[in-house]
């Protein structure tokens, strides 16, 4: 029976895709197989003076550990700096950040509410030291993690460095996803550190040369993603952003659908959208295996992200339809069905391009998952992978999907020019 | 300054993909052309199968000349076991041709070999059916279904298919269900004349000889019934 043309596009699409996927998925293991890392760490005899400023907007609850989890900073007294921003906080954060100033020496500034953009230029302003950080005040900053970055600045071009994020609180099914998620991020990045790739710096404790980041005019609103359009600034003047492996943060992620929703909405879109402003950067060979290669990736995976479950709930939302039909047709008579079911099958019955090409993604998948944890010195062993399976199963199948509905939503939003926007569950 | 594009690990790296590719391409043409010889084979079973059922017509049919009543009655019961026995593993072939042909990637013209060789083994079978029906007394009731994969031509032989399925699982060896794709060349053809079917009358289902239109599984089994089935679903 000839397939139908629906389902010979739809399959065309998925090898397309498979295909893709393929080639990047290989690109970056003959990376980080042929290309041993090219920088070697500074060796610093007198740590140089960091501020870090942390822009506040109602954090009253977060505030108070933060700031002493700075103060536990294994870093000179004397070279660091805190500086806490009030950006208009409605509720008691800015009382409690006061009542800190007892027993953690810090600068607290408040202002009318602008925008975290506005809170982390007015905290710039502050800055006397050659480095400062930024961080988000529901982050917890590990002990030796200020050090380990320091020692990423080894040559002047270096602009910024970013510390690996670790999800703090895994409670739910879908933290324990992002959890995941952020640990394949880790590695992903260290890869792409190795080519200069790295397109955004995070909120928690990425760290930046001052003068360099005031040269180029500090932060500006960027569609609500500020720490992914300075990053972007710095690529464009050919600056270098690496990233500090041994550096942990522990940031909060979302433990609902609906948080999880609206965070990676605001942090696609401005995404989609500072791509679009930087669109320069597009195979434009200056810009090296940045623009020619990385920038083009980050631009087409929600589209093939979105396209890739689109197709495939297709084709099974069809598969469902018919069986439904014929239950139907046949006054669902299961009985009939149960009693001529048979599970006889020969090796021949299976569709070996389909069984081989998912083999090998899947596999690809689980040697990247597996150097991952290997790179931030989690066990990965089969013990563990079993008892996670059912994390595993909602990373590939479900956690997808909602990635997919957010693209949907993003390009939704980019098409009917709704502006990105925050919210406490952001 | 930034370094420049490596073009050659982009090549290697395509190439890679491409090997890795097109080995999935390689491994499932493997075990395409294993499938086409396994057909093959089962058909060739089939074959041999066939002239043993002619055989056993024939030596009933001598038995009956000569009068062997007693005799005629055991050869009957041994050739009804043979036929079912061989029309199941016939069954088992067409699953497997269906299910390999929608996967097929190469190989095509084998495949349409196959169907015709399948189809002109069914008629076979239909044939020694009513043979077998003539020469024992014993009814065997068939349904031939006469239907297009194109859906332009036949639009709701799909559905037909469905239903005709559905009577088969109920029946089991109640009922024979030989289907026929009225675009085959060949032997078919001849069928398709002997039954006045044509393009626009699709899809055609004969029960035991009454020609039917577009009809419900439950239609069939009513029509069966009629027809003097010994089932439960005639209660």
């Amino acid at each position: 029976m000839a397939t139908p043309l629906d389902e010979q596009i739809a399959k065309f699409i998925i090898w397309i895709l498979y295909f893709v996927g393929l080639y990047f998925s290989l690109y970056w293991l003959v990376v980080l197989i042929f290309r041993p890392h090219p920088f070697p760490k500074k060796k610093i005899k007198e740590w140089p003076g960091v501020s870090i400023i942390m822009p506040m907007w109602n954090e009253q609850d977060n505030i108070g550990p933060t700031l002493e989890s700075l103060n536990k900073l294994d870093y000179p007294k004397d070279k660091l700096n805190l500086i806490v921003v009030d950006d208009g906080s409605t509720d008691n954060s800015y009382e409690v950040a006061k009542s800190y100033q007892k027993t953690i020496d810090f600068k607290l500034i408040k202002q009318k509410n602008g925008g975290k953009y506005t809170a982390l230029n007015n905290g710039l302003k502050n800055v006397k030291t050659p480095f400062f950080a930024c961080l988000d005040v529901d982050g917890f900053v590990d002990k030796k993690a200020m050090k380990h970055i320091m020692q990423e600045f080894s040559e002047e071009r270096v602009a910024a460095v970013m510390p690996v994020m670790k999800v703090a609180e895994t409670n739910t099914l879908l933290q324990k996803v992002q959890w995941l998620e952020y640990v394949m991020n880790i590695f992903l990045k260290y890869i792409m550190g190795k080519l200069d790739c790295i397109h955004v710096t995070p909120g928690p404790l990425s760290t930046y040369r001052t003068q360099v980041v005031k040269d180029l005019g500090g932060f500006s609103e960027a569609h609500k993603t500020e720490d992914l359009e300075i990053a972007l600034r710095l690529q464009n003047n050919h600056y270098k952003i690496r990233q500090s492996i041994n550096s942990v943060i522990y940031t909060k992620c979302p433990s609902t659908v609906k948080g999880f929703v609206g965070q990676r909405t605001r942090w696609y879109q401005g995404t989609l959208l500072n791509i679009l402003d930087y669109r320069h950067f597009l195979f434009n060979k200056h810009y090296g295996e940045f623009g020619y290669f990385y920038i083009p990736l980050v631009a087409i995976t929600g589209f093939l992200s979105f396209l890739g479950v689109f197709v495939l709930t297709y084709l099974v939302l069809k598969e469902l339809y018919h069986a439904i039909k014929r239950m139907f047709m046949t006054n669902f008579d299961f009985a009939t069905y149960f009693a001529n079911f048979s599970l006889n099958m020969s090796f021949l019955d299976f569709n070996y391009q389909t069984l081989f090409t998912s083999a090998v993604l899947f596999g690809l998948i689980f040697v990247y998952i597996w150097l991952s944890f290997n790179a931030i010195g989690e066990n990965m062993n089969i013990k563990r992978t079993l008892k996670n399976s059912v994390m595993f199963l909602y990373f590939f199948f479900i956690f997808k999907f909602i990635v997919a509905y957010v693209w949907l939503k993003v390009f939704y939003r980019v098409m009917f020019k709704r502006a990105n926007k925050w919210d406490k569950a952001q | 300054m930034r370094e420049k594009i490596n073009s050659l690990r982009h090549l290697g790296v395509l190439f890679l993909t491409v090997i890795v590719f097109f080995l999935g391409v390689f491994i499932s043409g493997n075990v395409e052309d294993l499938r086409v010889e396994s057909l093959y084979n089962q058909l060739q079973e089939q074959d041999l199968e066939y002239q043993n059922i002619v055989t056993e017509s024939s030596y009933i049919e001598f038995l009956l000349s000569q009068k062997e009543k007693n005799s005629t009655q055991y050869s009957c019961e041994q050739l009804e076991k043979t036929y079912f026995t061989s029309i199941d593993n016939l069954d088992e072939a067409r699953k497997d041709l269906e299910s390999y042909i929608s996967t097929a990637s190469k190989n095509e013209e084998e495949f349409s070999r196959l169907e015709s060789h399948y189809a002109n083994t069914q008629i076979n079978y239909l044939m020694l059916a009513q043979r077998f029906s003539q020469i024992c007394k014993e009814k065997i009731n068939t349904v031939v279904y006469f239907y297009s994969d194109d859906d332009d031509i036949c639009p709701s032989c799909e559905d037909q298919g469905v239903y005709l399925t559905h009577v088969k699982q109920k029946l089991q060896d109640k009922v024979l269900v030989f289907s026929f794709d009225v675009n085959k060349e060949g032997p078919v053809q001849l069928l398709k004349t002997n039954y006045n079917v044509s393009v626009t009358s699709l899809p055609r289902v004969v029960v035991n000889g009454e020609k039917m239109g577009f009809s419900t599984s439950d239609e069939v089994l009513n029509l069966l019934c009629e027809q003097g089935l010994n089932d439960s679903v005639c209660r």
